[in-house]
């Protein structure tokens, strides 16, 4: 954007369309003059979860559009650099899934489950917990690894 | 449907991580099973990955710290654990000491050691240790010429180096110097930078006392207790970096053996009669902290009574720094702490060490923090509102039948549901040649019997604290009562077998074991084998049915959990190096003990993987059935295989722990943990560890530090 200047020319944005450019401007103009996050203020993942929550009452209400608009949105914001709208749309995604079953997430976003039953039967049926299913997954990634450095070893 | 025509998975990936992101672990890994897109995008992802890892771990990122990149902040983080789980340390050094003195403390990667001057601290030195990141030791010290340290503690993350300080000329008995690790200046975070603490009593001098220090974020606890007496405890917790008066204290005359945080706003006090209570206190700090609930440790036999109790953890509960030092990116859980509870019965007919009966148990905080659920719902006789008052002296509680046996009390509200000693025991005193015993007729249930508001200055209370002729004479016991209406103690059978895990112990001075998070380091001398474990328990097993065997027999040793018994009576390494005249140390093996039920379910996986035999999960069993649980023994060491890293086995089946009499009925526990033997022997006395590193202390002749080897995870 730089390259831009000052200039009258209108700038191109061929990748959002006009409806989401309004919704927002709606909310560039709602937040205008708050200060900017400071750049990678928030890359850490510990205060995550009050991250999720925090969505204030005025953003909530801005943000409770459908689907395809809500993604559009998340787009454009990335798209426009917009951290925090991108931070908005992406917590209340986040917010949709939480607490789902992997069937009702299917179910949120029409994805269909392409895991072979096969596949279903071992990722399911193998020990006690969510933890362990994946676990057991690398397990055999480090379990291969160990024999190579032991092979190396010797 | 237009909506139908985007979903999470047609973002561009690093914008579904940004939405995974928020997510807290349990969704993250439901994701993974949706379908094998987002089961990649997750997979692919070092950040998630990183924060899947470390919640397995049982850790907590840093926050603050933006470097290095995920993908390197992970390797390190697995490569460390599988370093862990195998004992296999990445990398060996030697401290070099420039001196040895009494106290020393060590936390986040800092070691500090005192040296003593005509009997007194004069200077403390400080060391970076290196690890695998960054190999550089560094030193600086600290020169105390005109005061007199007793004892100083640390918390790196906050630069905060605090010393307890006796000052003569004070009418307090200690003084609190916080000051700050990197440059031994006041700390400017402190609200003053010189706290006095306890007003001197007629009759108590500070040579009498001991004192226990923990940091816990912005909390500070401060115990100082009689010694050897034990009936003044008087404890502290206040924030350090507010002003005064932001506290509260509980003094009493019934004896603090030790404290320790339990959380944020919790802590945990342990009494000489074994009664563990919980208090929490509230935001800002009021004067006295509410009592939510006490537990008992299991009932002794009788003519025993606790010696002492004391309880060790690391780092302290409840708090996760933002900074820990250079190249720190994660610090375990503030939640997911294991402690240790160390416990010594005596016989007070005899007082030399051969009739000091110890025992070790762990436990989790969280334990202290959620009581039982059947505690917490309250008998309709019980106002709902405080599921733990007991106003009256009804047992309604159906547990209270179970545990009652002889209820006899003198005095007071009679809230316990259990009380298995008998009138006819003796005083539990806890000073076995005591004449001044504070408690009423041997009943370690009495304590808690807390005296109601209205009849706190006569009745139960005055009876309760002012029995001892001495203690009433010579003080009148100021008695700050945090305790506001009875409270219905938790007995053992409720809590205990399921929340702990029991071990006998020896009697020693070094620092026995070392915790970080959910894993116990120690040393032993003998690595059994699987074989011998079975037969050992069979003997255990053949002694328990024989009690009333002659005890005057030839001198006989035996082996337990990698301890020695001689004449039945564990002895420590140090023992047999004293005894043997050895100026060395004997080469010993290091075990861990990890309580994390990530590492168990690993462990397990590995195990069931590389074992021929079938791995069939024991039956459930009845914690209280089966007193001969040889059945259960077996399939433990079924567990226990031989694998590279050194000797493993799982063990998640109850144990009973032999309690030679000491306690009414032998102990059974089950808290799940794996266990790891070392391939490699080591010359060592104590071991101390931190979340990268294991120290391993080496004494000669009295005591004396000879070197530190660091192995670096």
């Amino acid at each position: 954007m730089k390259n831009v200047g000052e200039s009258d020319q209108p700038i191109p944005l061929p990748n959002v369309s006009s409806s989401v450019l309004k919704k927002v401007l709606e909310y560039c103009e709602h937040h205008r003059g708050e200060p900017l996050p400071a750049p990678d203020a928030d890359t850490s993942q510990d205060d995550t979860r009050k991250r999720t929550t925090d969505i204030s009452e005025w953003d909530q209400k801005f943000i409770t559009v459908d689907q395809e608009m809500l993604f559009e949105i998340i787009l454009a914001a990335n798209y426009l650099d917009i951290k925090s709208l991108l931070d908005v749309g992406c917590k209340t995604v986040a917010n949709m899934i939480k607490g789902k079953t992997p069937e009702e997430i299917r179910k949120l976003f029409n994805i269909v489950n392409d895991f072979t039953p096969e596949e279903e039967v071992r990722l399911l049926a193998l020990p006690h917990s969510y933890h362990q299913l994946i676990l057991s997954f690398w397990h055999h990634q480090a379990q291969i690894k160990k024999e190579n450095e032991w092979a190396e070893d010797r | 449907m237009d909506s139908k025509l985007m979903s999470i998975l047609d973002l561009p990936v690093e914008l579904s991580c940004a939405v995974l992101d928020f997510l807290a672990v349990p969704d993250l890994l439901r994701c993974n099973l949706v379908c094998r897109r987002l089961r990649r995008i997750v997979f692919d992802s070092s950040a998630l990955q990183y924060k899947i890892e470390l919640s397995r771990c049982r850790m907590k990122p840093i926050s603050s710290v933006a470097e290095p990149s995920f993908s390197s902040r992970l390797k390190l983080l697995r490569d460390r654990e599988s370093k862990w789980r195998t004992l296999n340390p990445m990398s060996r050094n030697k401290l070099k000491l420039a001196h040895s003195g009494t106290v020393y403390e060590f936390s986040g990667g800092l070691y500090g050691t005192g040296k003593e001057t005509d009997r007194r601290t004069g200077l403390i030195t400080f060391y970076d240790l290196p690890s695998v990141e960054c190999g550089q030791q560094r030193n600086r010290t600290y020169f105390y010429p005109d005061i007199h340290i007793v004892d100083f503690t640390m918390d790196v993350s906050q630069d905060l180096l605090i010393l307890v300080v006796i000052n003569q000329d004070s009418p307090f008995m200690y003084d609190l110097h916080f000051r700050t690790l990197s440059s031994n200046e006041p700390h400017p975070g402190a609200s003053s930078p010189i706290l006095p603490c306890y007003k001197k009593q007629a009759g108590l001098d500070s040579a009498q006392s001991t004192v226990r220090i923990q940091i816990s974020g912005d909390m500070v606890g401060f115990l100082i207790k009689e010694e050897p007496m034990s009936l003044l405890g008087h404890f502290e917790a206040f924030k350090w970096r507010a002003p005064r008066p932001n506290s509260c204290t509980i003094n009493d005359f019934s004896g603090i053996d030790d404290f320790t945080f339990l959380s944020e706003d919790h802590f945990l006090l342990v009494r000489p009669n074994g009664m563990f209570e919980v208090y929490r206190f509230s935001n800002p700090i009021s004067e006295t902290p509410t009592l939510t609930a006490c537990y008992t440790l299991p009932t002794l036999s009788d003519a025993y009574c606790f010696w002492y109790i004391s309880l060790s953890s690391n780092p302290s509960p409840g708090y996760t720094p933002q900074f820990q030092g250079e190249n720190k990116t994660y610090h375990c859980s503030p939640s997911e702490r294991l402690h240790a509870c160390s416990i010594y019965v005596v016989q007070p007919a005899f007082t030399d060490r051969d009739t000091v009966y110890p025992f070790v148990f762990f436990f989790h905080p969280k334990t202290f923090l959620n009581p039982p659920s059947e505690w917490q719902e309250s008998p309709e006789s019980v106002d709902p509102s405080s599921p733990f008052s007991w106003p009256n002296s009804t047992l309604s509680a159906p547990e209270a039948s179970t545990f009652s046996s002889s209820a006899s009390f003198q005095s007071g509200p009679n809230p316990a549901p259990r009380s298995s000693r008998s009138s006819s025991s003796p005083p539990h005193s806890r000073t076995p040649s005591s004449t001044s015993s504070v408690f009423l007729d041997g009943s370690s249930q009495s304590i808690v019997n807390f005296p109601a508001p209205q009849v706190a200055d006569t009745g139960p209370s005055s009876m309760l604290f002012d029995m001892s002729p001495s203690s009433s004479s010579a003080t009148t016991p100021s008695l700050s009562s945090p305790y506001r209406e009875p409270i219905l103690p938790i007995p053992w059978e409720a809590w205990g077998p399921s929340n702990t895990r029991w071990f006998r112990d020896y009697l020693s001075k070094d620092w026995q074991r070392s915790i970080y998070g959910l894993r116990v380091v120690d040393c032993v001398l003998d690595r059994t084998a699987p074989e011998d474990i079975m037969h050992r328990n069979d003997r255990a097993a053949s002694k328990d049915e024989d009690e009333d065997e002659d005890e005057d027999g030839d001198e006989e040793s035996s082996m337990e959990d990698g301890l020695i018994f001689i004449n039945d009576v564990a002895v420590s390494a140090g023992d047999i190096e004293s005894h043997m005249g050895l100026s060395g140390t004997l080469p010993k093996f290091l075990r861990l003990r990890d309580f994390n039920p990530y590492s168990i379910a690993l462990a397990t996986d590995e195990l069931a993987m590389d074992s021929p035999m079938e791995h069939s999960p024991s039956p459930p069993s009845s914690v209280y059935s089966s007193p001969s649980s040889s059945s259960n023994d077996a399939n433990e060491i079924r567990d226990m295989m031989r694998d590279r890293g050194g000797y493993r086995r799982v063990v998640t089946t109850p144990s009973k722990t032999n309690a030679r009499g000491v306690f009414r009925k032998n102990i059974i526990s089950c808290l799940p943990y794996v266990e790891v033997i070392s391939e490699d022997v080591f010359n060592v006395n104590e071991v101390m560890m931190d979340d990268c590193r294991l120290l391993l202390v080496k004494r000669g002749r009295g005591r004396k530090l000879k070197s530190i080897d660091i192995l670096s995870m």
